[in-house]
């Protein structure tokens, strides 16, 4: 039988260049696809083929599912890997790389619309024993009496969501049960309008969760192992901007109960490659917000902890292998942590694009750069702003955030303003320092330094 | 009407089709006679007199991504502005790459059948001829 070896790397910047790597690693044959703006992009000189695939426009380029598939058909391409972001949670673009007989790296189509459907993938989660937040299985009904009745027993304060929506829109927090009929006509009236779709469903409001989630790995073989939690809790308007590992505070024998749910939620529902369960947790508790079906940005403060090369094990799962270890040869070591390094106003995020004129990487025992940039890059204005991924691993969390300021204070990009300033301070800051923040911690310490 | 005046008719296409589908050679014969057609798969590289690349040569950009065919022209041929100087082949599309201005054309910077990005350099116009 033909061993699948041709890789697509269907995506751009650090992390197609983390995928050229790892491609490298197995010996696979890389084929690198850029935009017409990315023909300058690192990993373009690492890989064994390249094809410009269309205009600088996401839409026109990496967004674009037939100009993708069709890079995949004249390059021979056996797997295409989407990497993070673009096409990777489109379902129907994974049902159509299926349709050319390639392989995803990633799970099937019909797993990926299970997991992107709010309700559906809660459905499952719950039949699987993953702890979800209490609230409706479905629309609240119209009948607001009967509504009420629901509602009293989900409890206080709640939140009342379009079921068809997103974006603030749509939604209500109901502090006690006198708000809770005007929140339902309000909410109602306004994903109507909005959506096209008046329904509504509710579920408990956390007022101070953070984020934690967690990494499984699936093979073919219906194998499912988790490797440790994360803590993604220092967010601004729900981006990631600081992940770590482990999540401290938390007894470990609660996030390996929980580990063990994801893990046997992955066999249950047929789940293969690399995947995210996404938690609040609250009180002592764990509730499941969503499943990302694919490899996430973050990914490398778990494989400092474990050991394990993630990339590496999903190339090796499209490639139909089965997993080279099991749960019993988990360890987690240590702490790591990670900071985005966007290219943004450190104050106002505001993207900041241009060209960077000095790189200079920062060294060490410890620490990892995930990276594109090089001296005299320019990064274009078409594209989300993440430039670098700075990632320190220490013996334990005091240790892993003194070697994060130390390899911020040596790195230099000079030429285009970024984030790093906003991390060097945030190493200082006491709730940083002491961990275990929320995630309103960023945009409340952010409110009170505004002028 | 002859049988080989019938196949001059017909040549273009029967051509058109040889290079979409990769056919070289193709021969023919019944009881008045026979004919034999070679396409040759890139044009004559070796022409005389072909211009040194300088800042007037103007590139002539691939319309997609897909597969580069020539279209029997010659370096140092001259070619108007309009003029279908090869094709790209995109899934079952075939697009004609036209020359963007009159002048010299200079060699292929892809061989025929090769695969080609968007907008990637296929020939370069030299102007001033």
């Amino acid at each position: 039988m033909h061993e699948p070896r041709r890789v697509l790397i269907a995506n751009r910047g650090e992390i197609a260049l983390r995928i050229t790597r790892a491609c490298r690693l197995l010996g696979l044959h890389s084929i690198g696809i850029h935009s017409e703006a990315d023909a300058s992009l690192a990993h373009l000189r690492l890989v064994d083929e390249t094809i410009c695939i269309g205009p600088a426009a996401a839409s026109h380029s990496y967004l674009d599912a037939a100009r993708v598939l069709r890079a995949a058909e004249l390059t021979n391409a056996d797997i295409i890997h989407p990497g993070y972001g673009f096409l990777s949670e489109n379902a129907d673009f994974a049902e159509a790389v299926e349709q050319s007989g390639r392989t995803l790296a990633g799970p099937t189509a019909e797993i990926m619309r299970l997991m992107g459907d709010k309700i559906s993938a809660k459905q499952q989660m719950r039949r699987s024993g993953v702890p979800c937040l209490p609230g409706t299985e479905d629309a609240l009904p119209t009948d607001l009496s009967e509504a009420q009745t629901i509602c009293d027993a989900i409890g206080y304060p709640l939140i009342v969501k379009a079921a068809g929506g997103g974006g603030g829109r749509g939604m209500r927090v109901v502090m006690a049960a006198a708000d809770l009929r005007d929140a339902i006509e309000t909410a109602r009236e306004e994903a109507g309008r909005a959506f096209g779709n008046p329904s509504v469903y509710a579920e408990r409001f956390l007022q101070h969760p953070r984020h934690i989630e967690v990494q499984v790995l699936a093979d073919r073989q219906g194998n499912a192992v988790w490797l440790g939690a994360r803590d993604c809790s220092i967010q601004r308007r729900h981006q990631k901007l600081i992940e770590e590992a482990p999540a401290i505070g938390i007894a470990p024998q609660a996030i390996a109960e929980l580990g063990e749910r994801c893990a046997k939620a992955c066999t249950l529902m047929g789940y293969t490659g690399a995947g995210t369960f996404e938690f609040l947790y609250e009180d002592g508790a764990f509730s499941f917000i969503e499943m990302n079906t694919r490899l996430q940005v973050e990914h490398p403060v778990t494989e400092m902890t474990t050991g394990i090369d993630i990339v590496r094990e999903q190339l090796l799962i499209a490639m139909g292998q089965p997993l080279s270890f099991t749960q019993a040869d988990i360890r987690t070591e240590g702490h790591a942590i990670e900071c985005r390094i966007n290219a943004e106003d450190p104050e106002s995020f505001r993207p900041a694009p241009g060209k960077v004129l000095n790189w200079r990487a920062p060294g060490g025992p410890g620490v990892r750069v995930d990276t594109h940039l090089y001296d005299g890059y320019v990064v274009p204005s078409n594209y989300d702003s993440l430039i670098a991924k700075l990632i320190v691993h220490g013996t334990d969390r005091r240790d892993a955030l003194n070697r994060m300021h130390a390899a911020l204070s040596e790195m230099q990009i000079t030429g285009i303003a970024t984030t790093t300033p906003l991390h060097l301070r945030l190493m200082n800051e006491p709730g940083v320092r002491e961990g275990s923040v929320s995630v309103h911690y960023l945009e409340a310490l952010m409110r009170k330094s505004a002028p | 009407m002859t049988f080989l005046e019938d196949l001059l008719n017909e040549l273009p296409d029967l051509v058109s089709r040889m290079r979409h589908y990769d056919v070289r050679h193709v021969s023919l014969k019944n009881e008045m006679g026979a004919i034999a057609l070679t396409v040759t798969a890139t044009p004559c590289q070796t022409a005389h007199g072909a211009p040194a690349i300088t800042v007037e040569d103007i590139p002539v950009l691939s319309p997609e991504m897909g597969r580069f065919r020539q279209n029997g022209l010659s370096e140092g041929q001259t070619v108007w502005t309009g003029e279908i100087i090869g094709f790209v082949e995109t899934g079952v599309l075939r697009l004609p790459v036209t020359a963007t201005t009159n002048g010299i054309l200079g060699p292929a910077e892809i061989g025929d059948g090769s695969l080609v990005g968007y907008h990637d350099i296929l020939f370069r116009i030299h102007q001033g001829a």
